[in-house]
């Protein structure tokens, strides 16, 4: 019985894993190797991916900071909020600046 | 990634037969709304027992308020007409992108650059007003004989302030809207609504840092040396 649900289930898997690489073969067929295009949002993909994953780091540390210093002196919790908010925005716009650049050059 | 126009600039532009931008019609919608509900809620003010509109527009003014208090100072509500206005256009642009049928108007560069612009001119004058000549000084550092280094940095970080402002709303705006677009492409029902709540929080957030930055650059301006 097991055994059977295994043989389905690997079945399903290869099948799903099928599917793409048909596609694949179909799309270098038709396109002969990657054009200047595909590098592009390749390109486009991966930098995005990089700015957005270290801008994250970056505003997780920005506001680990902010939460420590509220924790320890909760009186200064206002103003802390508002000056994690402006380093947040600085720091977010960098990653918009990555973005920006994407749609200028797609 | 083409742009859409709003329904309402469609029919606009079907009834004129011209081509009129979509941010152009969409904010001129709004200033139309927001003087409407100006007017309304100023026909009766009332200190007893004020009004739900009254109410709202009372709790912008607080708000807008505590914060210039808070950071230019004392003298701080004087900015209140600008910086309140710069609020409240921007919030309504912020969240019309969520009506369906709408596009942000926000989520146009165009739109954004003009406010940043405005934002730049705004505090460059105020601070011109302030100290005159002396204005000035700011660009020159601390010292003196170091002024020819200073110079040409301090003017390529005020030049760089209304860029920044400018592509940091644009572009959260703008990608909000994308990411919203998408998620309501691949799933119709449910799925999209912590989007919208995102939308939102990112509307609120976007104002806040517009508006405090302005004031920031404002009371960096009209400080003594």
């Amino acid at each position: 019985m097991r055994k059977k649900a295994l043989i389905v289930l690997v079945g399903a898997l290869l099948l799903m894993l099928a599917a793409p690489a048909f596609a694949e073969e179909g799309g270098a067929a038709a396109g002969a190797g990657l054009g200047k295009d595909a590098l592009g949002v390749l390109a486009a993909g991966f930098s995005m991916a990089f700015a957005s994953a270290i801008c994250g780091l970056a505003q997780g540390k920005a506001i680990s900071a902010a939460c420590e210093g509220s924790a320890r002196n909760p009186g200064m919790a206002d103003k802390l909020q508002i000056m994690m908010i402006i380093g947040l925005a600085f720091i977010e716009s960098l990653a918009l600046y990555t973005m920006v650049i994407i749609f200028v050059k797609m | 990634m083409h742009e859409m126009d709003s329904l309402l600039t469609l029919l606009v532009n079907g009834l004129l037969h011209r081509h009129v931008p979509d941010h152009f019609v969409i904010l001129s919608f709004l200033m139309v709304l927001s003087l409407l509900v100006a007017f309304l809620a100023t026909r009766k003010l009332s200190v007893d027992r004020p009004g739900v509109l009254q109410q709202i527009l009372e709790l912008i003014v607080e708000v807008v308020g505590k914060f210039l208090d808070d950071i230019i100072g004392h003298h701080g509500r004087r900015y209140m007409p600008v910086i309140g206005t710069f609020a409240v256009l921007i919030l309504l642009s912020n969240l019309i992108g969520l009506v369906p049928g709408f596009m942000p108007p926000t989520g146009s560069i165009l739109v954004t650059l003009s406010l940043a612009l405005c934002s730049f001119v705004t505090y460059n004058f105020i601070g011109a007003r302030a100290a005159g000549f002396g204005y000035l000084k700011h660009f020159m550092g601390p010292i003196l004989p170091m002024a020819f280094l200073f110079f040409p940095i301090e003017v390529v970080s005020h030049l760089a302030r209304p860029m920044s402002l400018a592509i940091r709303l644009f572009g959260n705006i703008f990608g909000d809207h994308q990411v919203g677009g998408v998620f309501l492409h691949l799933v119709p029902f449910a799925v999209p609504v912590p989007f919208i709540l995102l939308g939102i929080f990112v509307s609120f957030v976007q104002t806040l840092v517009f508006i405090l930055l302005s004031m920031i650059y404002i009371a960096g301006a009209v400080e003594h040396h």
